[in-house]
C-alpha cells in the first residue's frame, strides 16, 4: 500500500511538473525583463553618469528578444516582448529595427486584444504606437548632431516634415488611451509630447532668425491641426500645446519636476 | 489502486500547474516596467527665447528695435532675455546644483503599470488558493466517503459542493467566502440531524444559503465594498448556517426540496442583507441567526406576499432604521435590536393579513409602531431620567413584542395620529400616558414588568375608546384623557397613608387593570361634574382599609373593592360622601370579591 501511495504521489508530481514546464520560458523571460529595466535605469541615469554605454545594454536586450525566441512566448507575453525590443531598438538607435518590432508588437497586441480588448488600451500598446513618433524624433536629434545647424537651414522641410510625423504618431498613440490605460501611461505619454515638441522649438531655434518667425507660426498650424483629436486639443501654438502637456502632469510628478528642471538649465 | 483516485491525481495536478504558469504569465505581461526618458536636441530656455524675439516680440529685433544689431547673435539674445525675464519676474531661474537634482528626480522615477488598477487580475496568491480550492471542492465531489463513510461531514460537503457546480473559486470573489462557508456548514449544519440525513434538502438548503452570499459578494465587488462584506460573512457565517438549517428543518411541509425552495431561501437571506445593510453591527451573531431563521420561516409561509415587491427586505430595513436611530436614545441597543427585529418578523409572519396590507405592501406598521414605542419611551421625566432606566433588556423586547402584537390586531386604532410625528401616534401616547403618570419616581409604585402590564392595559383599553382617551393633536401625554386617569390612581396611591402597606406593585397594577376598563366605559361623570371619582374611589377604599373594615380588606380584595365603589359611584347608585352608604356597598362587594 505504501508503494501505491508512493506512486499516486509521483504521478502527481510528475503531471504538475509536466503542466509548469511551460512556466520555465516565462520564467527565463522575465530576466529579458529585468536586464531591460537595468538598460533604462542607466540610459536615464546616463547623463549624470556620462561613462555608462547603455547602448549595449539595451542591444543585449533585443538580441534576446529574438522573432523566433518572442513566437515561443505565450501568447499574452509576446505583445511585451515586442515592445522590449521595439524600445530597446529605439534606443540602440536601430530605427529601422524598432519601426518593425512596433508593427509586430501591435499585431500581437490585437491578436490578445480580440480574447481580451483591455490589450488595446494597455501601455504596451501606447508605447508600441508612440515609437514611430519616437524613432522619428531620435532621428533628427542624431541628424542635427552630426550635421549642425547648417543642415537644419538647408533641409528644414525635411525637418519640418519628420516632426510632424512625430506628432501624428503621438495622436494616433492618444487614441488608444481608455479607462483601462494606466495613469502612469498617460503621464508618460504627455512627458513625450512635451519634449517632442520643445525638440521641434529647439530645431526652428537652429534657423537664421528672418526663417525663424514663418517656421514657428508654421509649427504652430501643424500642432494645432495634428494634435487637435488629443487631450492637448485646444492649444493654438506649439509652446501652448507643450505647456498643456507639462500642466496635464500632476503637481510634484517626477516628469513635472524634470521638465521645470529642463526649462530652466 | 483506485483507477479514479489516479486519474483525479492527474486532473490536479495539471489543473494546478496551469493556474500556475497563467498567474505567472498575467504577472509577467503586466509586470511594471521604467520606460526610458529621451533627450533633448539643445536648451529649452534658448529656444523659448528664440521664439520670443521671433515671434513673441519680433518687434525687438526690427530695424531701429533695441536688439536689431544682435538679431542673429544667439547668445548675446539669451542674456538679453534671461536679463528681461529676471526684470519680470524678480527671482533667479537657476536650481543650485541641477544635475544633482536630476539624479535625483530620475532615480525616484515610478515605473508604468501595464493597466489602470481595476483592470489588472486578481492577485496570484488569491487565484492559486482559489484553485487548490477547486481541487479539494472536485475531490470530494467525486470522493466523499474520504471524509469518513457516512459521517456528516461527507454529506454536508456533498450536498455543498453540489450546489456550488457553477461557480469559479479561483476568479470569483465569492471565492474566500464560499469557503468559509463551507467550514462553518461543517461546523454549524450537523446540530440539525433530521435535515443532514435528508441529503437534497441539505443540497437545496446550502445552494439557497451560498447563492445568496455570492450574490451579495458580487455586488459588493461592484460596489467597491468587498472587504467589508467579506469580514461580514466571516463573522456571520455560521449564524446564517444555523439560523438556514434551522428554519429549514423546522418546516418540513412548507420547504418542499426543489430549486423553488432554492430561490426561495435565496431571495430571502438577500432580502435580510440588504435590509440590515450597513447597519449589521447593531446585530449580534446569535441575533442573526434568530433573524434569518424568522424571516425563512415568514417567507416560507408567506411567499408570495413577502418575497414580491421586496416587501421583506422593505420591513427588515425600515425595522432596522429604527432600532439603530439615535434620536430614541438608549431604547434599543445592541442587546435587544436583534431580538426586536425577530419579534417584528414573528409577528408579521403569524399577522401577515393585518400587517401587509396587498394593495400597499410598502407600508411598514411594525416600523412605525417601534419609531412610536421608542418615541414614547424616549421621553424624559421631571427628574432627569426616563422610563428606559425602568426597563431590562429582556422587558425591552418583551414590550416591543407586546406593541407589536398589539398593533398586528389594531394597526388602525393604534397607529392613528402618528403622521408626521411617531410621538403623536395613539400607541405613543398611550405609553408615555402610562410613564408620565407614573411620576418622576416611577420605581416606587411598578417595575420593568409592572410596567409592561400597565401598557398592555392601556392598549387594550384604548382600542376601544382612542378618540375619547387620547388626543393625537399634540405629543405632550399629559392632554389625555388616559393620563388624567391614571394619574389620579397614581396620585391618590402616593399621597394616601398605608401603615398596613397593603398596597404593594402587584396590588397597584390590579388596581389600574380594574379601573381603566371601568373608567373608560363610563365617562359621563368623569367628564362631567364628579371628574375625581376615580381618586375619590381608591381614597375612600383605603379609609376602610385603614379604618372600619380594617379587618376585613387586606391586598388581595383591596383592587375589587375600588373598583366596585368606582362602579357604583360612576352610574350614581352610591354617594361616596355617604359613610354609612360606603361601608354597606364595601360590606356587599367585598363579600362579593
Amino acid at each position: 500500500m505504501p508503494i501505491l501511495r508512493r506512486s499516486i504521489f509521483a504521478r502527481f508530481l510528475l503531471a504538475f511538473a509536466l503542466a509548469a514546464l511551460a512556466g520555465c520560458t516565462t520564467i527565463q523571460y522575465r530576466d529579458v525583463q529585468s536586464q531591460f529595466e537595468q538598460a533604462v535605469r542607466a540610459d536615464n541615469e546616463q547623463s549624470s553618469q556620462p561613462f555608462t554605454d547603455t547602448t549595449k545594454r539595451y542591444e543585449g536586450v533585443a538580441a534576446e528578444l529574438t522573432p523566433a525566441y518572442i513566437a515561443k512566448l505565450d501568447d499574452k507575453l509576446q505583445p511585451n516582448a515586442w515592445t522590449l525590443r521595439a524600445v530597446s531598438e529605439w534606443r540602440a538607435g536601430q530605427f529601422s529595427n524598432a519601426l518593425q518590432s512596433a508593427d509586430e508588437g501591435l499585431n500581437a497586441i490585437a491578436r490578445v486584444a480580440q480574447k481580451d480588448p483591455k490589450f488595446d488600451a494597455s501601455r504596451d500598446s501606447v508605447i508600441l504606437t508612440m515609437i514611430p513618433g519616437l524613432v522619428e524624433d531620435a532621428r533628427l536629434r542624431q541628424r542635427l548632431q552630426a550635421l549642425g545647424p547648417q543642415d537644419v537651414a538647408a533641409h528644414y522641410n525635411d525637418y519640418k516634415e519628420k516632426f510632424r510625423n512625430a506628432l501624428r504618431a503621438l495622436a494616433e498613440a492618444s487614441g488608444k488611451m481608455t479607462e483601462a490605460t494606466p495613469p502612469a501611461a498617460r503621464y508618460y505619454w504627455y512627458y513625450q509630447s512635451w519634449r517632442i515638441l520643445k525638440n521641434w522649438q529647439i530645431v526652428i531655434g537652429k534657423l537664421p532668425f528672418d526663417r525663424q518667425k514663418q517656421a514657428n507660426l508654421q509649427a504652430d498650424e501643424i500642432v494645432a491641426a495634428t494634435l487637435g483629436d488629443t487631450s492637448l486639443r485646444g492649444a493654438a501654438t506649439l509652446p501652448a500645446a507643450a505647456d498643456k502637456a507639462e500642466k496635464a502632469i500632476p503637481d510634484g510628478h517626477a516628469y513635472r519636476q524634470l521638465i521645470e528642471l529642463e526649462k530652466r538649465s | 489502486m483506485n483507477p479514479e483516485l489516479v486519474l483525479f491525481a492527474i486532473e490536479a495536478g495539471v489543473k494546478l500547474g496551469r493556474k500556475v504558469n497563467e498567474v505567472l504569465v498575467d504577472e509577467t505581461a503586466q509586470r511594471p516596467l521604467l520606460m526610458p526618458l529621451g533627450e533633448l536636441c539643445g536648451s529649452v530656455e534658448e529656444a523659448d527665447a528664440m521664439r520670443f524675439f521671433a515671434v513673441e516680440h519680433a518687434e525687438l529685433c526690427e530695424p531701429g528695435g533695441p536688439c536689431f544689431e544682435i538679431r542673429d547673435d544667439n547668445a548675446r539674445k539669451l542674456t538679453f532675455y534671461r536679463a528681461m525675464l529676471g526684470a519680470e519676474t524678480g527671482i533667479s531661474v537657476c536650481s543650485p546644483d541641477p544635475a544633482a537634482r536630476r539624479l535625483e528626480l530620475i532615480r525616484g522615477l515610478s515605473v508604468l503599470d501595464q493597466f489602470d488598477q481595476q483592470f489588472q487580475a486578481k492577485s496570484p496568491a488569491r487565484r492559486i488558493f482559489g484553485t487548490v480550492v477547486e481541487i479539494g471542492v472536485d475531490y470530494f465531489a467525486t470522493h466523499p466517503e474520504a471524509m469518513g463513510r457516512d459521517s456528516d461531514a461527507r454529506k454536508i460537503l456533498a450536498s455543498f459542493v453540489a450546489g456550488l457546480t457553477e461557480a469559479d473559486f479561483a476568479e470569483g470573489s465569492a471565492r474566500q467566502v464560499l469557503a468559509d462557508l463551507l467550514g462553518a456548514a461543517l461546523h454549524a449544519v450537523p446540530e440539525n440531524a433530521a435535515l443532514v440525513s435528508d441529503d437534497q434538502r441539505l443540497r437545496v438548503m446550502l445552494s439557497g444559503v451560498t447563492g445568496a452570499v455570492a450574490d451579495d459578494v458580487r455586488n459588493a465587488v461592484a460596489n467597491q465594498d468587498e472587504v467589508g462584506r467579506q469580514q461580514l460573512f466571516r463573522r456571520i457565517g455560521s449564524s446564517l448556517l444555523r439560523g438556514s438549517a434551522a428554519a429549514f428543518a423546522g418546516n418540513v411541509d412548507l420547504f418542499v426540496p426543489n430549486d423553488e425552495s432554492a430561490a426561495l431561501i435565496k431571495d430571502t437571506l438577500t432580502q435580510v442583507f440588504d435590509g440590515v445593510r450597513g447597519q449589521e453591527d447593531l446585530f449580534t451573531n446569535d441575533s442573526l441567526e434568530a433573524i434569518f431563521k424568522s424571516a425563512l420561516r415568514a417567507t416560507a409561509e408567506n411567499a408570495g406576499l413577502l418575497t414580491d415587491k421586496k416587501v421583506l427586505q422593505e420591513l427588515v430595513a425600515r425595522t432596522t432604521t429604527v432600532l439603530a436611530d439615535q434620536q430614541w436614545g438608549r431604547t434599543f441597543s445592541k442587546a435587544t435590536a436583534g431580538a426586536v427585529l425577530r419579534e417584528a418578523l414573528e409577528v408579521t409572519r403569524e399577522n401577515i393579513e393585518t400587517i401587509v396590507d396587498p394593495k400597499h405592501p410598502q407600508q411598514q406598521l411594525l416600523a412605525q409602531a417601534l419609531a412610536a414605542m421608542a418615541g414614547s419611551l424616549s421621553t424624559k421625566l421631571a427628574g432627569g431620567g426616563s422610563i428606559q432606566d425602568l426597563l431590562s433588556h429582556r422587558q425591552v423586547v418583551d414590550l416591543s413584542k407586546l406593541v407589536l402584537e398589539e398593533v398586528a390586531r389594531h394597526p388602525e386604532q393604534l397607529l392613528a395620529g402618528g403622521g408626521s410625528d411617531p410621538r403623536k401616534a395613539v400607541l405613543a401616547q398611550v405609553i408615555a400616558s402610562v410613564a408620565r403618570a407614573l411620576g418622576d419616581e416611577p420605581t416606587l409604585l411598578t417595575n420593568g414588568e409592572g410596567f409592561l402590564r400597565l401598557v398592555r392595559t392601556g392598549l387594550r383599553v384604548t382600542v376601544n375608546n382612542a378618540d375619547v382617551l387620547v388626543d393625537t393633536h399634540s405629543a405632550n401625554p399629559t392632554t389625555n384623557l388616559l393620563f388624567g386617569i391614571l394619574q389620579q390612581v397614581v396620585s391618590t396611591v402616593g399621597a394616601t397613608e398605608d401603615p398596613r402597606h397593603l398596597i404593594n406593585r402587584e396590588v397597584f397594577g390590579e388596581i389600574i387593570e380594574r379601573v381603566l376598563p371601568l373608567a373608560s366605559a363610563n365617562l359621563e361623570k368623569l367628564l362631567g361634574d364628579e371628574p375625581k371619582l376615580v381618586a375619590e374611589s381608591i381614597a375612600v377604599a383605603l379609609e376602610l382599609a385603614q379604618k372600619t373594615l380594617s379587618h376585613r380588606i387586606d391586598g388581595a380584595n383591596l383592587p375589587p373593592l375600588v373598583a366596585g365603589l368606582l362602579v357604583r359611584a360612576l352610574w350614581e347608585e352610591l354617594d361616596l360622601d355617604d359613610a354609612e352608604a360606603v361601608k354597606a356597598a364595601a360590606l356587599l362587594i367585598l363579600r362579593a370579591a
